[in-house]
């Protein structure tokens, strides 16, 4: 079953970066139009695919580590995280992962890279302080299951993709009103406009398609690894008694946390990670037994 | 001319089913001898803290010969006991043990709790112990599956033929497994 899900996350990767390649080539066209030049905006567009989509598979991870701003952990100072982020890989028979810090309050962590050989992962400083040795393992365990699905291959890409889609929206946003003469120019900048914002929800969609669904597996194998529930659902009971808003993240990457931050303000439809309650129910054991595919 | 298709499309057929099981089977044997690698190393590792462990404690505690003595042998047997599963789990099970005393008896040592020195090896110590724990795990179900595939169909036909024999579980300490008893 893991095998055919590291197959689906594969393709999903693959079907994403043709997306994003043809949103980005139209993108080009747009802007080519504005500037009187369709031409060159598709040759353009069509280039920039090219390069971004071999870009962000080659270096997802870095830019996903970078926008969020970790840096990479000193041994000396996290010797714990350390122990914990090799042990769950010897755990899943993987590569140790490469691992960072992010400043932050709150208890969370991602997973990014493109294969468990180019994986790392990052934790909060707030994960490290208020969590213990178990409920971190329990934290990594998750994180780590996402590297062994191949479910961070997915998500860092679309987060990369997604990132660069909405800056080049930004762009077309505030070019849109270059060329106002006469009617012909009112309708390129009304359908720049739809454009632009049609753009973003595109790439949010199928973020949110991607990720979800696959947080309750990876809880279940992260419980696998460490052969210790308690450890997991402690986490997730701590993370549910914080309350404060988190503004430092970048809402680009929120599918990639182990916590969604922006739990509070999304709705259900367009949430990226389930409840924690129902994660914490079922790592308890009451619904996954009976329905372990939901 | 039509049975000799036939019987060669069989034995086409039959051949390509071997050749699957044989593969399977070698790269089950080399997930496991992979994952036994993965102990090895921590094995070493831990094995490598041990002599400075040593030197620290005698700092501070030099009369503690027995349990220092005792961290010393099991110390020795882990590292001769080489490739041999069931070896390698005994004196590793001896260390832990052995390493437990010590450390308990450190307890009445409060200069060397408070020696930098020790806390760190402390830590490095522990969290050896964990990568140890979770490299069996993985060992452990690398064995598992390279067994139960010997030994259901249809590996069992050609398991013994192609030369593959079943491997030894990692054994967890004996302690582990006991219920925890508190005394007052």
């Amino acid at each position: 079953m893991v095998y055919e899900d590291i197959a689906a996350n594969k393709n999903n990767t693959f079907i994403l970066l043709f997306f994003y390649g043809i949103l980005i080539a139209g993108l080009g066209w747009i802007i080519g139009i504005l500037y009187g030049d369709p031409y060159t905006g598709i040759v353009i567009g069509v280039t920039a695919s090219f390069v971004m989509t071999f870009f962000s598979y080659y270096n997802s991870d870095k830019v996903a580590i970078l926008s969020s701003g970790a840096v990479e952990a000193d041994r000396k100072i996290y010797p714990g995280l350390y122990y914990a982020a090799e042990g769950m890989a010897l755990a899943a028979g993987l590569p140790a992962p490469k691992v960072y810090v992010m400043p932050s309050e709150s208890i969370n962590a991602f997973a990014a890279g493109r294969d468990p050989k180019h994986s790392a992962i990052a934790v909060t400083t707030g994960a490290l302080i208020k969590l213990n040795k178990t409920e971190l393992e329990g934290v990594i365990a998750h994180e780590m299951s996402h590297v062994k699905n191949y479910d961070i291959l997915v998500s860092t890409v679309a987060a990369v993709m997604a990132g660069a889609v909405f800056m080049i929206s930004d762009v077309i946003k505030r070019s849109a009103f270059r060329r106002n003469s006469g009617r012909a120019g009112l309708i390129f900048a009304i359908l720049a406009i739809a454009a632009a914002i049609l753009a973003p929800i595109g790439a949010m969609a199928i973020k949110f398609a991607v990720s979800r669904q696959r947080e309750y597996m990876a809880d279940a194998s992260a419980v696998l690894l460490t052969r210790y529930p308690q450890g997991l659902i402690g986490a997730l009971e701590k993370i549910k008694k914080e309350t404060y808003p988190e503004e430092e993240y970048n809402s680009g990457m929120q599918h990639m946390y182990f916590a969604n931050p922006f739990a509070l303000r999304a709705d259900n439809l367009f949430s990226t990670h389930p409840p924690l309650e129902l994660r914490i129910e079922r790592l308890k054991g009451n619904l996954y037994k009976e329905n372990p595919k939901i | 001319m039509a049975l000799t298709a036939i019987v060669l499309g069989i034995v086409f057929v039959i051949a390509v089913f071997v050749i699957g099981i044989f593969n399977k089977l070698v790269s089950l044997k080399n997930r496991n001898s992979e994952a036994w690698a993965q102990i090895d190393v921590q094995l070493k590792q831990r094995a490598d803290l041990i002599p400075n462990l040593v030197e620290t404690v005698k700092g501070y505690a030099a009369h503690e010969k027995e349990t220092l003595e005792k961290v010393i042998q099991a110390r020795a047997a882990l590292t001769g006991a080489g490739a041999d599963v069931a070896k390698t789990a005994a004196a590793d099970n001896m260390l832990t043990g052995a390493l437990k005393s010590l450390f308990a008896v450190s307890e009445n040592y409060p200069q060397l709790k408070a020696d930098a020195h020790f806390t760190q090896l402390m830590t490095d110590l522990s969290g050896t112990e964990s990568k140890i724990a979770y490299a069996r795990q993985f060992f452990n179900e690398t064995v598992r599956v390279y067994n139960e595939y010997q030994q259901a169909f249809p590996g069992v036909i050609f398991a013994g033929m192609f030369g593959h024999t079943q491997k030894q579980f990692f054994e967890a300490p004996e302690e582990d497994k006991k219920p925890v008893s508190v005394k007052f």
